[in-house]
Formats: structure tokens, C-alpha cells, sequence
């Protein structure tokens, strides 16, 4: 089932450090030794989806950001929002 | 650390004070049946004070040069019906019985520098009989916020001053997430609080996880705070072994884990400190004060290339570099069946333009049989 994006936003655990360089980010659980390197695409995701208030809002900026077809952005947020899920990245709150 | 130079072992094997601990420790658990494990024995000199004490065997285990060394005391010291030298890892070594006694150094600065305590851990759950001693058997980890204005301003705050009209500055925030470990120099610190307990491990029962511990420690003389100190107890027999700022200096360092800019804490405060350290990882600490809340990490302490960092990612796709092919050419060409030489003439023909003479191959060539072959 599809994320509500309008219902939820992106915490970043207190053990997770992200850190950009050259346009590239990597983040780290300290606590566990987890990490994921983001592209620059994914490293402007990263900073919405982790400042705004909601994913909705992340999403939409994200539109007029980049070129992109509403429901491809939809499925790349949401495969990146899983896989840092995945590896307790970040914690979904719902809203 | 290197440990196969003697000089790096001055330190430790002359450490009176510690070595006399040890001794009392170790006093108390040997019996004339006792089999002695020293691990990561460096010179020997606690395997070699166990064997002295009349324990029946004593086996030194380490895996760097430095057990020539070890070898050449046990002669002096006459104790080679007793004692047997073994160069190896201890994943590697099989020992020819259970031991009784598993003496080690392997507690790092702040205890978890350098992840020895894996090493005992695994020799503990192979080798160690029930009941058996460990020494040590136990340690703790602790902290307390300090001022430490000559420090800071040494390790971080001095990258902010131009050299010549040079701004260094960059460097200040990468300064400012190191971990600096010292054993001199801290005669100027004055402490802003009691020693909070940050971890404690039983040797006897423990496995290597991750820390994250959170104190709260209430500020018991009003100051500024330039960072926190670090330190380790072990428990060697009966007693605790202090590396802390109150103790007589050890080899041991203490840590230093930097608040930049400094916090001013207030006497009676409630400060929260948060300590995070993964095996084998980067440390993370976090201050919560009413004048501040920060975090450093070990993770921002090196400056980092794009190029670097790519090569973490989890879809990174390898490829061998002109090294590494060098390397693989060489490795692929140890058999048993060629010397040196021979391997260095076939990586100059390989690689003309990289190895413009035989010795510079040679030289490579060496490197690469001491690691791997």
C-alpha cells in the first residue's frame, strides 16, 4: 500500500549523523554501524524529507525542484523512505 | 599503534604501577596446576610473572615480531620449561589444553580504542576452563565535564587564528569532532562534576555490543565546559585498576571529548550526556545543557572526498586500481614456487611505467608477501 504522504514525517533517529560532501551525503547510525551513501538526488530528498513537515511537503518541493513525472517522484521517495526505514535510518511519525 | 617496535611497548611493560596491579591479581589466582593464557603477551612480562609465581604452563600468544622479543626474556629469565612463546592471532592459534588463567592488556584507551576486547572474548569462549580467571574481569566507563581552556584552545580553537594571513579555519570543525587521547597535560583541568558511569562489562559474560548510554550528571561548580573527560576502571582479582584523572598517571591516556564552542554549565545543572560508539565504528557524543545542545562525531573528524565516500555505498560497483592489479598480479603469483626476486621482475614486466626499476618492485613486492603471504 502506497505511504500517505500527507500523514506522516521523517524523524532521524538521536544516533543517526548524516554528512554531505560534494553534493553527496553519507548517513550513519553510530549506535549500530548502519550506513547508506545518497547520490545528490537523493541527498536533496534527504534534506526535505528530514526538515519539512510532512513527506507531503517534501514531495511537492521536490516537484518543483526537478523535471520529473509526479508518480515516478512518488515511487523514487518512497524506495528511498524504505530502504532508510529499512536500515532504522529514520523513524516515520505519523502526523 | 604499531606494536612491533620495542619503543611502543616502553610504555606499557615499564608501567609500575599497573604491572604491580597485575601482579597482586594475578598473586591471587595462580595455583602450581594453573595453565596460563597471556594474550596479546607484547614482551611477556605478565605471562612471565605468572610462570614466576609457579604456575605448571604458561602460554604467551601474540601476533606481531614483537614475540622475539618475549622469546628472548623467557631465556633470560630462565622459565623456558614453563613458558611457550606462539606468534599468531588467537583466532588462529589452537592451544594443546583449556587454560585457567587468561591474563591480557586488552583494554584500549577509554577502553574501546583499537576493539581489542573481541580478541578476549573469543579466547575467553575457546580456551578459558569454567570457573577460570580473567584479568581483568570487569571494566567500566566513565565521564565528567571539565574546563579545559589551554586544551581547547591548543587542539581547536587555535585553527581559527590565520597564519600569515592564512584562514586555516576550515579545519576547526573537523578538530572539534576528534577524540584526542593524552596522558600528559591535564594538571590544568578543573573538574565540573563527579564521575558519571557511562558502561561496565563483565568480562566473564559479556559479547561486544554497541554503546549507548545516557547520564545525567548535576554541575557541582559553575564554569565554562570545553568538553568532557573519558576514562576506563578495570577490575584486575579483587580490585579496581583506575586510569582516571584522580589516579596515578598510567600509560593509559585519558580521552577528550571536545564541546565547541564551549558551554558555561551552572552549579546545580542537570547536563545530559549521550555516548554512542558502535563496534568498530565512529564515537557520537551529545551534550544537553540550558546553554546549549550539541553533537560530535568521530564520523566528521577527517576531511572526506566525494570519490572516498562513494565507495561505501552499498551499490558501488569495484574496480581494481593500478595497485590493486599490482597487487593481485603479485598474490596470484605466490605459489611456492618463485622468489622474490623472480615475483619483482615479473611485476616490473607487468607494470613498466609504475615500477621503473627492479628495486622499486622489489620493494612492493615485499610489502605485499609480509602482509599476505
Amino acid at each position: 500500500m502506497p505511504l500517505a504522504f500527507d500523514r506522516i514525517r521523517l524523524l532521524v533517529p538521536d544516533s543517526v549523523i548524516s554528512r554531505p560532501v560534494d553534493g553527496i551525503t553519507v548517513v550513519v547510525d553510530v549506535a549500530t554501524g548502519r550506513s547508506f551513501t545518497l547520490d545528490e538526488v537523493g541527498t536533496r530528498v534527504w534534506e526535505l524529507l528530514t526538515t519539512m513537515p510532512s513527506a507531503q511537503a517534501a514531495y511537492e518541493t521536490l516537484l518543483q525542484e526537478f523535471d520529473a513525472d509526479p508518480s515516478q517522484m512518488r515511487d523514487d521517495v518512497e524506495r528511498l523512505i524504505d530502504a532508510l526505514t529499512t536500515n532504522e535510518l529514520i523513524w516515520i511519525q505519523a502526523i | 599503534m604499531s606494536y612491533v617496535v620495542v619503543s611502543s611497548h616502553r610504555g606499557m611493560a615499564l608501567d609500575a604501577g599497573r604491572n604491580e596491579a597485575y601482579a597482586r591479581a594475578l598473586a591471587a589466582a595462580i595455583t602450581p596446576d594453573s595453565v596460563v593464557l597471556d594474550l596479546g603477551a607484547g614482551t611477556g612480562v605478565h605471562g612471565l610473572m605468572a610462570a614466576r609465581l609457579g604456575a605448571r604452563r604458561v602460554y604467551l600468544v601474540e601476533p606481531e615480531d614483537i614475540i622475539a622479543l618475549a622469546e628472548e626474556n623467557v631465556r633470560a629469565n630462565g622459565l623456558q620449561d614453563a613458558v611457550q612463546c606462539i606468534q599468531g592471532r588467537i583466532e588462529d592459534v589452537t592451544l594443546p589444553e583449556p587454560v585457567d588463567v587468561i591474563v591480557s592488556v586488552l583494554t584500549g584507551n577509554f577502553l574501546l580504542t583499537e576493539d581489542l576486547l573481541p580478541v578476549l572474548f573469543h579466547a575467553r569462549d575457546r580456551f578459558l576452563r569454567p570457573g577460570g580467571h580473567l584479568i581483568p574481569s570487569a571494566a567500566t566507563m566513565e565521564v565528567m565535564p571539565v574546563t579545559a581552556a589551554a586544551l581547547h584552545e591548543r587542539e581547536i580553537a587555535s585553527w581559527s587564528r590565520p597564519q600569515h594571513g592564512i584562514d586555516l579555519g576550515a579545519a576547526r570543525s573537523y578538530a572539534a569532532n576528534t577524540l584526542f587521547y593524552r596522558t600528559e597535560g591535564f594538571e590544568a583541568l578543573t573538574e565540573l562534576a563527579d564521575p558519571a558511569l557511562v558502561n561496565s562489562i563483565d568480562f566473564h559474560t559479556s559479547q561486544y555490543e554497541p554503546l549507548n548510554s545516557t547520564v545525567e550528571i548535576v554541575v557541582t561548580r559553575s564554569g565554562i565546559c570545553h568538553g568532557w573527560l573519558g576514562w576506563f576502571s578495570a577490575k584486575l582479582g579483587d580490585t579496581w585498576f583506575s586510569t582516571s584523572p584522580r589516579a596515578p598517571r598510567s600509560h593509559w591516556s585519558l580521552a577528550f571529548l571536545p564541546l565547541d564552542p564551549p558551554l558555561a554549565l551552572e552549579e546545580g545543572e542537570r547536563v545530559s550526556f549521550q555516548l554512542t560508539r558502535a563496534p568498530y565504528g565512529d564515537w557520537l557524543w551529545t551534550t544537553r545543557a540550558k546553554a546549549g545542545h550539541q553533537r560530535h562525531s568521530t564520523l566528521s573528524s577527517a576531511p572526506l572526498k566525494a570519490s572516498s565516500l562513494r565507495k561505501a555505498a552499498l551499490d558501488y560497483r569495484p574496480e581494481l586500481s593500478d595497485e590493486g592489479r599490482a597487487v593481485a598480479h603479485v598474490l596470484a603469483l605466490c605459489d611456492g614456487g618463485r622468489t622474490m626476486t623472480e615475483l619483482a621482475q615479473s611485476l616490473q614486466a607487468f607494470q613498466p611505467d609504475r615500477y621503473r626499476t627492479p628495486a622499486e618492485a622489489l620493494r612492493f613486492v615485499q610489502i605485499v608477501a609480509k602482509r599476505h603471504a
